[in-house]
């Protein structure tokens, strides 16, 4: 679910990097006990080191692997897994190459607070409310890993339609990607139940809802409704703006075919001109690397 | 093994950043400043014509940092996947043609193409800032962020190849005593429950070791680098050049 840099518009970035800030600098405001803070360390190494162990999932002979906010928030609490999932978000992105620098305002928006703001609070807090027993705790697990998911595809699929790099159509976008997800979220949700069951069984004082029933406030939801709803009307903008993405894609490449104005700058390349221009920016991109090189070597030798 | 796969990716770039060059020296602010310049360029861009002038960044840069270029490669095209898919679809619903001379292709080709160049582009600049800067290093820009933040980040860092020994060995122990490939559903709670139980303890003798070393929650930066006249140019001369490219759209 991790998205790239090169399928999301400048805007798009910048405005979800805003909201996940928002979100952020909420649960960084939060007194966390000295404690807790390794704890949050230690825990997205294990989202790390978990999500590289694979098991089989019955009569499909398919692997899969753990998802994170969930299972983080059950045991640290939503606003201390908020910040452990964007720490192995962004550890994610510059050491594995997974999900782009600009796109990881858009990461941590649809795979941490969709979970740890969204759906922890309103769907595993009220199914546990009542005391945290066995059945509930895998009732709550996979419904909120389920919802946590879909919301989080869906942002992907909003994301990236009202971007407008890809041509694909809202609709056939979010129909290939939702059942996806729901596959993917009923077997994260199982391995996140059993999971917390096992820790349950050895010592349930480690389940966050245990310790502190009534710690996310209703406020805090409330900002991140408004802030949800604030990325709807700026995206539903966006995409008001470039109400069909194939047009739009066309004008930015610069066919120019319905423009009369337009150079037809693609249309060059065929033209001797526009192969020479291509060759000699290569030759010249070439050159200059091996320009480059040499001041490597010579200050290599030097050093 | 994956997990000792996923450790071998993750070090064989980042060991990089300690070797020493023209690009090595640049104070990590200034590098990560010019990335994100680079990356926000390459990504408002559609067009192929102005797009390939700006492969010059990473060949200056791969150069310059004497990157081998086929640990880079070989990285960039495991994040190929996500895009390709997003990008294929271009090529089935754009049918418009274009004529190229006298070649005709479909519009949905040319975004395509434009899609991957991005991918290629945006993925080595990541690639080429990790190569030459090391996270800490990277985390000491970032120092002005709240200190939860920092902490959590340095810390996830740390204890991220620990972990992944860790995991290895249980994995390790787990097949050797199993008949089958990879481990069973029935038995993945309690492999992850005991590792979640091995953090907590991890955790807390951690927590017992910074607070001998009196920790007191807050995020102690070490970076001796100065930022000085060199990054300053540094950051002036990509800044003018990335500018420059993606405004003159010659090509």
């Amino acid at each position: 679910m991790h998205m790239s840099d090169a399928l999301i518009s400048p805007a798009v970035a910048g405005t979800m990097y805003a909201v996940s800030a928002v979100n952020l600098h909420i649960a960084s405001r939060r007194k966390f006990d000295d404690k807790t803070i390794p704890l949050m360390g230690v825990m997205g190494a294990f989202i790390f080191a978990g999500q590289m162990v694979n098991f089989t999932i019955p009569a499909t002979g398919s692997s899969g692997h753990i998802g994170g906010g969930i299972l983080l928030s059950a045991l640290l609490g939503p606003y201390a897994a908020l910040l452990t999932i964007t720490a192995v978000l962004v550890i994610q992105c510059l050491l594995f190459a997974d999900g782009g620098i600009l796109a990881l305002g858009c990461n941590i928006f649809n795979m941490g607070v969709m979970s740890c703001f969204v759906a922890y609070p309103l769907i595993f807090r009220n199914i546990i409310k009542g005391g945290v027993t066995k059945k509930r705790l895998y009732a709550a697990s996979v419904l909120s890993v389920v919802v946590g998911l879909q919301l989080g595809a869906f942002g992907v699929v909003l994301e990236t339609v009202s971007s407008g790099v890809t041509a694909l159509p809202f609709g056939a976008f979010a129909a290939l990607i939702q059942p996806i997800h729901l596959a993917i979220g009923l077997v994260e949700g199982l391995v996140t139940a059993a999971a917390l069951g096992f820790i349950h069984d050895c010592n349930p004082s480690l389940i966050y809802a245990s310790q502190k029933p009534r710690e996310f406030r209703k406020k805090t939801l409330g900002v991140i409704l408004g802030a949800a709803l604030l990325v709807g009307a700026v995206l539903s903008r966006f995409a008001s703006q470039n109400p069909d993405g194939l047009e739009w894609a066309l004008d930015k490449i610069k066919l120019g075919a319905e423009m009369p104005n337009y150079q037809p700058q693609l249309a060059d390349y065929g033209s001797v001109t526009g192969v020479l221009g291509i060759a000699v920016t290569l030759l010249l991109i070439i050159l200059v690397g091996f320009i480059s090189k040499l001041f490597y070597k010579k200050y290599n030798n030097k050093v | 093994m994956k997990l000792l796969f996923a450790r071998y990716l993750a070090q064989s770039v980042e060991n990089l950043s300690l070797g020493s060059s023209p690009v090595h020296r640049v104070h990590p602010t200034a590098k990560l400043v010019v990335t994100l310049l680079y990356l926000f360029a390459v990504v408002s861009l559609q067009n192929i014509g102005v797009l390939l002038p700006f492969f010059i960044y990473p060949a200056v840069l791969m150069n310059l940092s004497g990157s081998p270029y086929r640990l880079l490669f070989s990285r960039v095209l495991i994040a190929l996947p996500f895009p390709l898919f997003g990008g294929i679809f271009n090529l089935f619903i754009m049918k418009e043609p274009v004529y190229i001379g006298a070649f005709a292709v479909t519009t949905g080709l040319i975004s395509f193409i434009s899609i991957m160049i991005k991918t290629i582009l945006s993925v080595t600049a990541v690639l080429i800032l990790i190569a030459t800067t090391s996270f800490v290093d990277i985390m000491y820009s970032l120092r002005k962020f709240p200190n939860v933040i920092c902490i959590v980040f340095m810390l996830t860092y740390r204890y991220l190849w620990i972990l992944l020994d860790e995991t290895a060995q249980m994995y390790t122990a787990y097949m050797l005593r199993s008949p089958e490939k990879s481990i069973k559903f029935g038995d993945i709670g309690s492999f992850l429950g005991q590792l979640i139980l091995r953090s907590f303890a991890h955790a807390s003798r951690i927590y017992a070791a910074m607070k001998c070393r009196g920790f007191n929650g807050a995020y102690t930066a070490l970076c001796r680098k100065k930022f000085g006249a060199y990054d300053f140019l540094y950051v002036i001369i990509w800044a003018f050049l990335i500018v420059f490219l993606r405004e003159a759209r010659f090509a």
